[in-house]
């Protein structure tokens, strides 16, 4: 068997997000030795920047808020989605475990979930509910000592604050005093919160984190995977894993070519930190892996401030109040609506991906989001609060006609649309593409609106605005195809001995659909969970 | 109003230490996260910085007015940002002797209460529990100036209240990292 080991460990896990560090905790759960190499300085990855929601289905909190569901409501509903792609098997194993992955981690960590009233992104097909989205309460990062400075901080969601504290309504969140005892007590929330959680249990539970360590190639003997060969500070070296190595790295939505040559359509941006760049993908196609899925990513339509960086790189924001409010619209080119836009963010991207044979375009690719006056005085826009001015980066005019020259749409197309658009909205009804129908369409609107109107209203009050809305990612999804326990699928059937993968490194098995909200953290966290208990399972190889 | 107040021992004269100061090109891109700066007038100016917090950097835009001019040992100034809500005021002042016992011993600006406490937290967050390496104590006697600077800045609008949190920490880095370097310049000049 291998020897020349620089480093030995019994699993190995790559990557320290929520897939990581699920696998790390339920292999350790079970007495082996596990490492996590992590290739930047911070610990976390794109799951600490993120909103931390984890989305399961029939959860035991969903009680606690009137919710109710089942299993086959569940299957019915990801079935519904999927358009035939999704892995039947693999969303079964997820529907059963993922209720107990919950239970495990507020059993084995000081995380405490709770369920949201967020409807499922398509609640009124069948099998939809509301309940299946999670959140960690705050959660106290000095307890993390040494590795607290090592804790990614999001740009997208710098203040110590949980959905939970919205769906308690104890708390007044407004108020700056509550934000800086939390700031001064060190808690933190969203994403930060759940993986401080879970890295604060690793670490408590002797699991070893070793940053600067980018996994570059799996080193295998007679077909099984017995290590990795890593690059750390400027050298190569061989870190054999006894049992198994999880491929936890993350997507590829930061390495171009990769996007280039595998996702359909106009390409991403991304919005997660720029640390994913399918390092476990290329390992995993190195073993022996069948690929799946490759052409799917969980799209979030975007925004951009100028000047604004995240490590270096621009940074892409997330969008929801810009879509949602009243008085806001997306149009294409053309100056024409395309979409619902208060639609999920990935299902708005799914309209902008739309290709003309016609004319051989992706028209809605380049879009912007309109709002008037009204909009900027009730509604945020990204940073924008209502009563800071009106930033530079808002392309303003008096007219639809005159904005439209400005940021290059038909004048024609963008007056018709908003004169049509405002004569229904007044009425509180879209003809054209039925915003706000459903109960998520309303869910982020104007809470002190009724029914549809929580999301329609005109655009009637000069100056208008404009900003270019782009398809974005908050991460790729396709890799190594994984059974039920999974360990990586091999090309030529059968699996890769030694190999497991877990999260947006693996085929994600719900095809093109996106669920709910935490659609993507709640597989990450099963799989990685089942990854870390079938790895520490196995055979000691040497 | 979130405000930081450093001071720095520099071995230069007073009249050596003003020169220096009193002309905005020697030391403006010393300044953290400068970008640019354009003299629009002999009072007003305008500048581009980019500000860091915790990997995330946004380019601020703003205006300065000089407001006190007192040869050789002060000028104040008024600033107020171009694209964001904030207003703010500083001031650099020269003298000889002693630093104020607080500030030169920690080298850390005054802090009170709420405000205190965030810096607390924002230096945990962005540096962990280490101290900020201020470098090499000066050898007693050496100092023959003093230069002081005083920063506040307030961030107004809607997100005014949030902001407000987090300047503490970006002032004391942005301040303390100046003057540190304004203090090398200056003395590799003398
Ligand atoms: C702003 C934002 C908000 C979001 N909100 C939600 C939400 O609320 N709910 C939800 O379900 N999803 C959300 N998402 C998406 C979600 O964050 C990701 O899909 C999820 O975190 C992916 O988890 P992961 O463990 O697979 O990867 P990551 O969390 O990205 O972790 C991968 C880690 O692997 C490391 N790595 C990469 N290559 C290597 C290598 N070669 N060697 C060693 N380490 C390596 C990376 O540095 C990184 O730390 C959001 C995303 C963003 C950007």
């Amino acid at each position: 068997m291998a020897s020349n080991w620089d480093f030995e460990t019994d699993v190995l896990v790559i990557g320290s997000g929520s897939a990581g560090l699920a696998a790390a905790l339920s292999a350790r759960d079970r007495g082996v030795d596990v490492t996590i190499l992590e290739r930047s300085d911070k610990l976390g990855g794109t799951s600490a920047v993120s909103g931390g929601l984890p989305w399961v289905p029939n959860n035991h909190h969903m009680a606690e808020i009137g919710a109710s569901d089942s299993r086959e409501e569940a299957l019915a509903y990801l079935k519904r989605l999927s358009a035939g792609k999704a892995d039947e098997e693999l969303c079964e194993t997820y529907v059963d475990t993922a209720p107990d992955v919950i239970k495990f981690l507020e059993d084995r960590t000081e995380l405490e979930f709770v369920a949201l009233d967020i409807p499922d992104y398509h609640s009124e097909l069948e099998g939809g509910k509301t309940g299946r989205s999670l959140t960690a309460r705050v959660f106290p990062a000095g307890g993390l000592g040494d590795l607290r400075p090592a804790l990614r901080m999001s740009p997208h969601f710098p203040f110590p604050v949980s959905l939970a504290d919205v769906t308690d309504g104890k708390v007044n969140l407004f108020d700056p005093q509550v934000i800086a005892d939390r700031l001064e007590r060190d808690l933190v929330g969203t994403g930060h919160a759940l993986m401080a959680g879970l890295i604060k249990a690793a670490n408590d539970k002797g699991i070893a984190f070793r940053l600067g360590v980018r996994a570059k190639r799996p080193v295998m003997e007679d077909g099984v995977v017995v290590g990795i060969e890593v690059e750390e500070g400027g050298a190569t070296r061989r870190y054999g894993a006894r049992r198994g190595v999880i491929i936890a790295s993350g997507g590829f939505e930061w390495n171009d070519e990769l996007l280039k040559d595998f996702v359909y359509g106009p390409t991403p941006a991304p919005i997660s930190p720029p640390i994913n760049e399918g390092d476990g993908l290329c390992i995993a196609i190195d073993a022996g892996a069948e690929l799946g899925n490759m052409s799917e990513t969980h799209y979030h339509a975007s925004m951009r401030i100028p000047g604004e960086e995240y490590e270096g790189r621009q940074l892409n924001r997330l969008t929801s109040a810009e879509r949602h409010s009243p008085g806001a619209i997306m149009v294409n080119g053309k100056g024409r609506r395309f979409v619902n836009e208060a639609l999920s963010y990935h299902d708005v991207c799914l309209a902008m991906r739309t290709h003309d044979p016609q004319t051989f375009e992706f028209p809605n690719a380049r879009a912007f989001v309109i709002v008037h006056g009204g909009y900027l005085e009730k509604y945020t826009f990204l940073t924008r609060m209502p009563g800071d001015p009106v930033p530079s980066w808002l392309t303003s005019a008096e007219t639809p006609r005159e904005l439209a020259a400005k940021i290059g749409v038909d004048p024609d197309g963008l007056e018709e649309t908003i004169a049509t658009f405002n004569a229904n909205a007044a009425k509180g009804v879209d003809p054209e593409f039925r915003r706000g129908t459903n109960e998520y369409d309303r869910y982020y609107g104007d809470p002190d609106r009724e029914g549809a109107f929580r999301t329609l209203g005109p655009l009637d009050t000069p100056p208008y605005y404009a900003c270019e809305i782009r398809v974005g990612t908050i991460g790729t999804r396709g890799g190594p195809r994984v059974n039920s326990q999974a360990q990586v699928l091999a090309k030529g059937g059968g699996i890769v001995p030694g190999l497991f993968a877990a999260g947006n490194a693996m085929a994600a098995f719900f095809g093109m659909s996106y669920p709910g909200a935490g659609g993507t953290i709640g597989p990450a966290l099963t799989f990685g969970y089942i990854a870390g208990q079938t790895a520490a399972g196995g055979s000691n190889r040497f | 109003m979130p405000e930081v107040k450093t001071a720095r021992e520099v071995r230069v004269s007073p009249s050596q230490a003003w020169s220096f100061v009193s002309a905005m090109d020697n030391w403006a891109p010393l300044l953290t996260g400068y970008v640019d700066h354009r003299v629009i007038d002999d009072v007003h100016s305008e500048w581009t910085v980019r500000g860091e917090l915790a990997g995330l950097s946004r380019v601020a835009k703003f205006a300065v007015a000089i407001t006190e001019w007192n040869e050789p040992d002060a000028i104040a100034f008024r600033l107020e940002g171009l694209d964001e809500p904030f207003t703010g005021s500083g001031r650099f002042a020269i003298g000889t002797g002693e630093l104020p016992d607080q500030v030169a011993e920690s080298g850390e600006p005054a802090r009170r209460g709420l405000f205190a406490r965030l810096v607390a937290w924002i230096t945990r967050f962005l540096i962990g529990s280490r101290k900020p390496d201020r470098g090499a104590p000066q050898a007693p006697g050496a100092a023959a100036s003093r230069l002081s600077c005083t920063l506040e800045v307030l961030a107004h609008g809607g997100s005014g209240p949030m902001v407000n949190l987090l300047l503490p920490g970006i002032l004391e880095a942005v301040a303390s990292d100046t003057a540190d370097r304004i203090v090398s310049a200056l003395e590799a000049k003398a």
